[in-house]
């Protein structure tokens, strides 16, 4: 019979590796409306925008998101 | 205004409709005005579990269809007279029911306390029609690795739903296991699963062969479910004490005879 700990540590292993399985096109569409949103307030090079979605032994995503722009934008910016 | 409360679990065989049928005796036997339905339409066994599978004599597709009233089809429980069952569809093309004409149906129950919908297993068609008409959700698992992974997959898909509230049901636990260590407990469940515990069943023998009457087997399984009832009432997380039978020379005496 399996114990607790290793029960625990598979369940564990299979919830990750479901996490990582995303929706078809879910990192092209966020990829997509990140580079909408900060291309309000910068000129984003869109080739370069960049998204690394991992999940960490908490079973939490980390969201990574590298870009490079040009210049910033006049936009008014309301707090 | 009825809370509608959706007993789901993705996984089958984990004791959905037992939970069902036990939460809405207890709490019918606390006063609430209470009907559980059956929306597990084409496998339906809540009628059977209830001992009622001789009266019904309408179902829910009948209602849908206008053929009888909603109260004609409700089926009033014996012992506990604020207690119903609408039964699910007896036979015929269940695919014409869809998530709009339950929560038609659902909306009609509004003068009850508690609305149960009994959800099927999996996460297709069923599982939407059923999750669509409910305000909260009760997910029911067994502490397997199996059952958490689809409890997990359930889970997410709740979480698009607009529901108030999302608690799991830990069922079949064994406290002489947890105890030795050969078992996840619940608190390692509730933690893996970033859900809330609403209530915790141990493994009991009487449950699997209980119906009607006959429901709620010993102290041990009443208690628990009564602690379920009251946490969804009052919106606690109460959790039953699963190690209570192994404590003390006789516990002892009893944790020594299961290993064996």
């Amino acid at each position: 019979m399996r114990g607790r700990i290793e029960n625990l540590s598979r369940l564990k292993t299979v919830l990750l590796h479901d996490k990582l399985l995303l929706p078809n096109n879910f990192e092209e569409v966020l990829k997509s409306e990140i580079s909408s949103l900060l291309d309000n307030y910068m000129s984003v090079r869109r080739d370069t925008v960049d998204i690394n979605i991992s999940v960490n032994q908490d079973g939490e995503y980390e969201i990574v998101v590298k870009a490079y722009a040009d210049r910033l934008k006049n936009t008014p910016i309301v707090i | 205004m009825a809370r509608k409360i959706v007993i789901t679990s993705g996984k089958g065989g984990v004791g959905k409709t037992t939970v069902c049928a036990n939460l809405g005796t207890q709490l019918a036997s606390g006063g609430a005005k209470v009907v559980m339905l059956d929306a597990d339409v084409g496998l339906n066994n809540l009628d059977v579990l209830m001992g009622l599978e001789n009266k019904v004599t309408y179902d829910i597709y009948d209602v849908i269809q206008g053929k009888c009233r909603i109260q004609q089809a409700l089926i009033h429980d014996v012992n506990y007279p604020s207690l119903s069952v609408l039964p699910s569809l007896r036979g015929g093309s269940y695919s014409k029911i869809g998530a709009a004409e339950i929560r038609s149906v659902v909306d009609r129950l509004g003068k009850y306390d508690f609305v149960l919908i009994d959800c099927p297993a999996g996460i297709e068609s069923g599982f939407h029609r059923a999750v669509s008409s409910a305000s909260e959700a009760l997910v029911v698992v067994n502490p397997t690795v199996s059952s958490l992974r689809d409890a997990d997959k359930v889970i997410t898909l709740l979480s698009t739903y607009n529901l108030s509230s999302i608690n799991l049901v830990v069922n079949r636990v064994r406290g002489d296991m947890v105890i030795r260590g050969e078992c996840m407990s619940p608190v390692d469940i509730s933690r893996l699963l970033k859900t809330h515990i609403g209530g915790v069943i141990p493994e009991s023998e009487y449950i699997a062969m209980s119906y009607g009457a006959k429901l709620l087997g010993s102290d041990e399984e009443r208690y628990a479910f009564s602690l379920l009832a009251d946490n969804v009432v009052n919106g606690r997380h109460r959790i039953y004490d699963y190690t209570a039978p192994y404590k003390g020379i006789l516990g002892k005496l009893k944790l020594l005879r299961r290993r064996y």
